[in-house]
């Protein structure tokens, strides 16, 4: 579906206005969504009542919806906060500010530490190697072991070069 | 069948398991998906594990839980080859399975694959060796939905990342009967390990049987969230050996009593229920144990806690009202337990 307002972009935020019984409904992609001043420019919605103030002024009996979609499979953002589930792939970039603070509280991290699948590109196979080494390193400086710690900080150095390259 | 093996340390632990979440990428993942892209999921991981031309690809069967009867279901529900959200599910799913039904593939549950490997008694590092070569199997075939930041991405933001869920299956009757259980569970919970009843999340702790599994999936390896599942497991483990040792020198006539009664009443029943039989079954475990019931052994009574649940036994005797299914579970018992006949 595209964007109301530009005609160019996918819509992904989607609301509803209701003024004095007349309701309004928009379909918008979130750069228009920014200019409307429904987004702030980190992707957060803008509060209710600051939206208000802008849109409609103070009038009474004014009310409004608002949703984020994932651009993809349209789930929304009322729907995650709900279920905790995605729809697809995509949403985790989609709601990756919702997603945050999520993560940290119910999984204490952010960064994937595991498995590689056989297909992953050959940096991220050498950024997973330079992780578990930090997490060596780290674990060599509490124990006060330079001489370890020494060897991995360059090990580590020659990985990031490997990188750069790429 | 998983039960019917002899397992390491099986006088506490029933089974181990290890299941991967898997997406395909670019597909929108089960619930949002058209019925035609469900069944073209199922048919890409059909062919993907039955034409992968290695030497347990033959032993795969598909079934279609569409077409599947409600007691089929619940039977396999008891074997653990599904999930209770695929008896639930709509839309087209199903589960490949094999290796002697030690691996089940579940197709399009909350994920389009939660591949899991179940073997009898404690093998942890085993299970994963086998669930891995699967997901190897498997990936040569289909492109996962994988993120260099989020790892395995997953309908639930608990399973991204490693997409992995270990879980040992543990009878606790000593540490339950003794009330030590409770702490345990505050203790180990703090360490990202969660503690829950025998049909997962939510149920109840029937029996005393209780499934310990990794919290944790972003942010950990494979291998340290193992070894890490692996350090509660072994002190539960011991602490139920050493509750059930205490409990036996302390208090030898009394417990021996209430064990005695309770193997009495399994072996000699005309009608047991299965909330009967799931009373009792803690005794007759401690019992074998101690060496106070010694004609069975521990992979007999991992069997009847498989076999004696309502839907095992309804397929056995062809019956559906719950005293036929009553009278057929005392008079398997009665059998096994070579009691009166």
């Amino acid at each position: 579906m595209l964007c109301s307002r530009c005609m160019q972009r996918e819509a992904n935020v989607f609301f509803s206005k209701n003024i004095n019984g007349k309701k309004e409904e928009y379909k918008v992609c979130d750069v228009c969504a920014k200019d409307m001043g429904l987004l702030s420019n980190t992707g957060v919605m803008v509060s209710m009542s600051d939206f208000i103030g802008q849109f409609v002024g103070k009038g009474i009996g004014n009310s409004f919806e608002q949703t984020f979609a994932c651009p993809k499979c349209h789930t929304t953002i009322e729907e995650f906060s709900k279920t905790s589930k995605f729809g697809c792939g995509e949403c985790y970039e989609a709601f990756k500010n919702e997603l945050s603070p999520m993560l940290k509280r119910i999984q204490g991290n952010t960064e994937h530490m595991g498995k590689l699948p056989s297909r992953a590109k050959e940096s991220s196979i050498i950024k997973k190697k330079i992780n578990q080494l930090k997490a060596k390193l780290s674990d060599a400086v509490e124990k006060e072991n330079f001489e370890l710690a020494a060897k991995l900080r360059d090990e580590i150095k020659e990985l990031s070069k490997d990188i750069e390259k790429e | 069948m998983w039960y019917k093996s002899a397992g390491n340390d099986n006088d506490v632990v029933i089974s181990t398991r290890l299941r991967l979440a898997r997406n395909f990428k670019g597909l929108n993942f089960p619930g949002k998906m058209s019925d035609e892209e469900a069944d073209s999921v199922i048919e890409k991981v059909k062919n993907a594990v039955v034409n992968s031309g290695t030497a347990i690809s033959d032993s795969f069967k598909y079934i279609d839980l569409r077409k599947a009867s409600n007691i089929q279901k619940l039977f396999f529900l008891e074997e653990h080859l599904i999930s209770s959200e695929m008896i639930e599910g709509k839309g087209p799913r199903g589960v490949l399975t094999g290796y002697d039904d030690k691996i089940s593939i579940m197709i399009n549950e909350e994920d389009h694959i939660r591949m899991q490997c179940i073997l009898g008694g404690y093998d942890l590092y085993g299970a994963y060796d086998i669930i891995n070569k699967i997901d190897n199997i498997i990936e040569e075939q289909i492109d996962y939905a994988f993120s260099e930041k989020y790892g395995y991405l997953t309908k639930c933001p608990t399973n991204v990342g490693t997409g992995m869920r270990a879980s040992v299956m543990l009878h606790l009757p000593g540490l339950s009967i003794t009330g030590n259980i409770s702490n345990i569970v505050a203790a180990v919970n703090k360490l990202g390990i969660t503690v829950r009843g025998l049909y997962g999340e939510g149920s109840q702790a029937k029996a005393y049987i209780y499934q310990v599994s990794n919290q944790v999936t972003l942010g950990i390896s494979e291998e340290d969230t193992l070894s890490k599942l692996k350090d509660v497991v072994d002190m539960l483990i011991e602490k139920e050996r050493e509750v059930c040792k205490t409990l036996y020198e302390n208090n030898l006539l009394a417990f021996k009593d209430k064990i005695a009664r309770a193997y009495g009443v399994l072996s000699n029943a005309y009608v047991m229920s299965s909330e009967e039989f799931m009373n009792l079954i803690p005794y007759a475990r401690m019992g074998v144990n101690m060496h106070i019931i010694d004609n069975i052994d521990s992979i007999m009574l991992n069997t009847l806690l498989v076999e004696l649940q309502p839907a095992h036994v309804a397929m056995q005797a062809d019956v559906d009202s719950d005293l036929r299914r009553d009278e057929k579970r005392a008079e398997i018992l009665r059998e096994r337990l070579k009691g009166r006949v």
